[in-house]
């Protein structure tokens, strides 16, 4: 429409379309892994029976993601031609906002160990979904590092470290979802065996796919070309990545296939299929259209898993007909 | 006599209504600002022009023939409440206007899951011309436009798969009965198939080679297919804000269904409200100095100079 | 489903529901309008000529339009404080009042772009004022539509309600007033 803010034959400006750009783009993408992560802390404790370990630290810590995300988006920019003044200090705020993320990590390490970890698909989504997570956090330390980043940016290691990071803050944690609320959305139970081989075809493809393009970034694959020089030895970390999005486009077929068919002929699911303890699993599967005949009633931590006695809500009158959660082993 | 009770199950469906009526809106819409160039003595045609009034009518037309803004017109007309028309059960529910948090959950996480099957065959088809040096299936601007539309996609689909979990969760969480407003919550979901139509169209009217981050001047360059991706873009965006509004105020609100102890909320509800939220204030900070730097016409447009 | 609240005659303790919507809304226009200055502010620090050569800015009939809109915001809260005593017809006279206030603004506003001796496409600096300055005529646009649509309503109303929903086009239509403050502030005062 002619507009003329960012051509500088005109008075525009460039960098401030990149500037307005990040600061958007930059908490958008944290934001998008935190729910992901809030999915991750939701059904770990269910599935290793225990409470999730520092409950405040963890919801703190997303508020610090959240204030320390925004302060970051300069990073995009190193190579831009930014002025130095502001690289250094975008380079510390990046490399402290792995601080609260690291929280959460502790935090499910430790929530796992000495669990009794049952291990069915959305468990494992979820375990796949911290490991690549970390991995992806960690890849992106030394791109916070600007001499670093001058080689790195516009890499594909960048691809491969924030495929990572999305992958393991929202894919895999998503995929962890469907199969933890399918039940209570539909009222049947998603295929298992269908879901692990789901589980084993997309981990292992993601894998082959990305692990790759870490090392063609290392010697110094552009990313966004269409092409590649043959001499340049590229080509069979490109073919493998390839192979490897074969393979998971193999398993998320399988996971079409099973949505479908579950959902049409799956196994009738209870109210609470996982032993889980937090509200919506007080209602029916499906619920129905008010969700609750009644407002429940909370009286008790909804992470006690493993707790003796511990309760998280009750439904319907005290001491009238309802279901009470009970504390399990 | 079965087939045309078929029929019109179809056609009374709130998509196809919307559809419909959008369509001929955006057609009208096009021909807008041909009508007023033409009176300010230019020449007609420009394709930034038309494709943004085309889309903003066809938008409003297509709201229209959804029964979007029926609610809201009952309310300006001081009317009762009156049995909606809608459709209250059966998958008829899932293609039209309806105001229930879990079916509009479920339309979200639907529409999230199609998005991203067709955002991955792109990366698919991206990958597989990597596979081997040189050109074997594509051109390199088709394979830009593929690895570029595949970005915005996939980051559609996330926004929407996270409203699609909040609004089924949430209520149910916190032990309530829908959304804050739940009208306004099925208004967010019904702006995402345009918006995807208008990605798929822009495959189609020559594409864009930037990536999804559009950088100028590249983008200013771009062919239309950039004009209609940033569009899409926008509504997306206005979607993400209008449903987080929705969860961001629903928060605190529903706090007295809970128990008094602070922590007694489960931790992903935190997460999906406050981040929601948070995340849709820079999008209303984007859009207006980003939509109108970039785009610009079609085909044989210069290199940004041209007189509107 | 009434539109204004899920929970419709339950007593809540603090803000209702609808009211806190629209402040979070208004949160994010004020995210809207911080991108514009801070796209002015940005370019005009990294431009040598700002205002370029060839602008030239009426200042006294934007000062003029800028008290109308003041005088509207004032006229918006008589409408408040009218409803809140019951008085529909003071209410409605009131809230008309506002929207031809507005719409005088917008008609100023259409008669100085006119005249302008740049166009946006000009150079960077035209494309933010016309930006700038055209984003908040577009708000204004919506107020003026919000408040016909709850003309339209009281006056079919046989008795006011809850003050609820003048409320929250009173609070829009001031965060509307405000933003002008700032655009006239940095455009025509600070240039």
């Amino acid at each position: 429409m002619g507009m003329r803010f960012f051509d500088p034959d005109k008075g525009g400006n460039v960098i401030l379309y990149q500037h307005l750009f990040w600061f958007y783009s930059h908490p958008a993408v944290y934001i998008f892994v935190l729910p992901g992560l809030g999915v991750i802390s939701e059904v770990l404790p269910g599935f290793c029976r225990k409470p999730l370990f520092g409950y405040r630290a963890v919801a703190l810590s997303s508020l610090g993601i959240a204030a320390g995300g925004a302060l970051v988006w300069g990073h995009h920019m190193f190579a831009a031609g930014i002025e130095e003044w502001l690289m250094v200090p975008m380079m510390v705020t990046t490399l402290l906002v792995a601080v609260p993320t690291g929280v959460k990590v502790f935090s499910w390490l430790a929530t796992m160990w000495m669990g009794k970890i049952q291990l069915e698909t959305p468990m494992l989504f979820v375990l796949t979904s911290i490991i690549v997570f970390l991995i992806g956090g960690l890849t992106g330390v030394p791109q916070g590092i600007v001499p670093v980043d001058l080689y790195l940016t516009d890499t594909y290691w960048i691809v491969a470290h924030f495929h990572f990071t999305l992958f393991g803050g929202f894919v895999f944690p998503a995929m962890a979802a469907i199969y933890f609320w399918f039940p209570k959305v539909t009222g049947r139970l998603l295929g298992e065996g269908l879901g692990k081989l789901h589980w084993a075809a997309m981990s292992a493809g993601f894998f082959i796919l990305y692990v790759p393009m870490f090392w063609l970034g290392l010697h110094g694959m552009r990313r966004r070309i269409a092409d590649y020089d043959p001499g340049l030895g590229l080509q069979l970390p490109n073919l493998v990545s390839a192979i490897g999005a074969f393979l998971v486009a193999l398993g998320m077929l399988i996971f079409f296939i099973n949505l479908v068919r579950s959902a049409t002929r799956g196994a009738p699911a209870p109210a609470n299929p996982w032993r889980s303890r937090t509200l919506e699993w007080l209602a029916s599967s499906p619920p129905p259209e008010d969700n609750f005949p009644t407002a429940p009633r909370v009286v008790g931590p909804p992470y006690g898993y493993g707790i003796p006695g511990s309760v998280h809500a009750l439904i319907g009158t005290s001491g009238g007909s309802g279901k009470m959660e009970k504390a399990d082993p | 006599m079965i087939a045309l009770r078929q029929a019109q199950d179809i056609i009374s469906l709130g998509l196809v209504k919307g559809a419909v009526a959008g369509l001929i809106g955006a057609g009208v819409g096009r021909g807008l600002p041909a009508g007023v160039r033409l009176a300010m003595g230019l020449p007609a045609w420009d394709p930034g022009w038309a494709v943004t009034v085309g889309t903003l009518v066809g938008l409003l037309c297509y709201l229209w023939g959804l029964g979007a803004f029926r609610g809201w017109m009952r309310w300006v007309l001081a009317q009762p409440e009156k049995e909606s028309r809608e459709p209250t059960s059966g998958w008829a529910r899932y293609f039209s206007f309806d105001t229930n948090h879990k079916v509009i959950g479920v339309q979200y996480m639907v529409t999230s899951l199609l998005i991203m099957a067709v955002a991955g065959v792109y990366a698919l088809m991206g990958r597989l011309e990597m596979a081997q040096p040189g050109m074997q299936y594509m051109g390199p601007g088709t394979y830009n436009t593929l690895v570029s539309l595949h970005g915005i996609m996939m980051l559609a689909a996330v926004l929407i798969g996270i409203s699609g979990m909040m609004n089924y969760l949430v209520p149910l969480m916190i032990g309530a009965r829908d959304m804050a407003f739940p009208h306004l919550n099925a208004l967010s979901y019904w702006f995402i198939p345009p918006a995807v139509f208008l990605l798929i169209l822009s495959l189609f009217s020559g594409g864009f080679d930037t990536g999804w981050t559009a950088y100028p001047p590249l983008s200013v360059r771009a062919p239309l297919g950039m004009q209609l991706m940033l569009l899409a873009f926008y509504l997306v965006g206005l979607s993400s804000i209008a449903g987080s509004i929705n969860c961001g105020e629903h928060q605190p609100h529903h706090h007295h269904f809970q128990a008094a102890r602070p922590g007694d909320e489960p931790v992903p509800h935190a997460h999906l409200c406050l981040g929601s939220y948070g995340h849709r204030l820079p999008p209303a900070y984007l859009h207006p100095v980003h939509r109108h730097g970039i785009p610009h016409g079609g085909p044989g447009a210069g290199d940004g100079h041209e007189i509107l | 489903m009434s539109i204004a609240s899920v929970h419709e005659g339950e007593r809540k303790p603090g803000m209702a529901n609808a009211y806190l919507g629209m402040l979070l809304f208004l949160v994010s226009e004020a995210f809207l309008f911080s991108a514009l200055f801070v796209t002015y502010f940005y370019l005009r620090t990294y431009t040598p000529v700002w205002p370029p050569q060839g602008v030239h800015l009426e200042i006294t009939l934007v000062s003029f339009n800028t008290l109308v809109l003041l005088v509207s915001s004032g006229t918006m809260q008589w409408a408040i404080s009218a409803w809140r005593r019951g008085n529909q017809r003071v209410a409605l006279a009131a809230l008309l009042t506002t929207m031809l206030l507005g719409s005088t603004f917008l008609a100023i506003k259409g008669w100085e772009w006119y005249h302008e001796p740049f166009r946006p496409w000009d150079h960077a600096y035209g494309s933010i004022f016309y930006t700038l300055t055209g984003f908040h005529a577009l708000h204004v646009l919506g107020g003026i539509f919000i408040l016909g649509a709850l003309l339209i309503r009281t006056s079919r109303l046989r008795s006011l309600g809850h003050p609820l929903a003048v409320e929250m086009a009173g609070v829009y239509w001031h965060f509307v007033d405000l933003v002008w403050l700032f655009v006239f502030g940095s455009v025509f005062l600070l240039r």
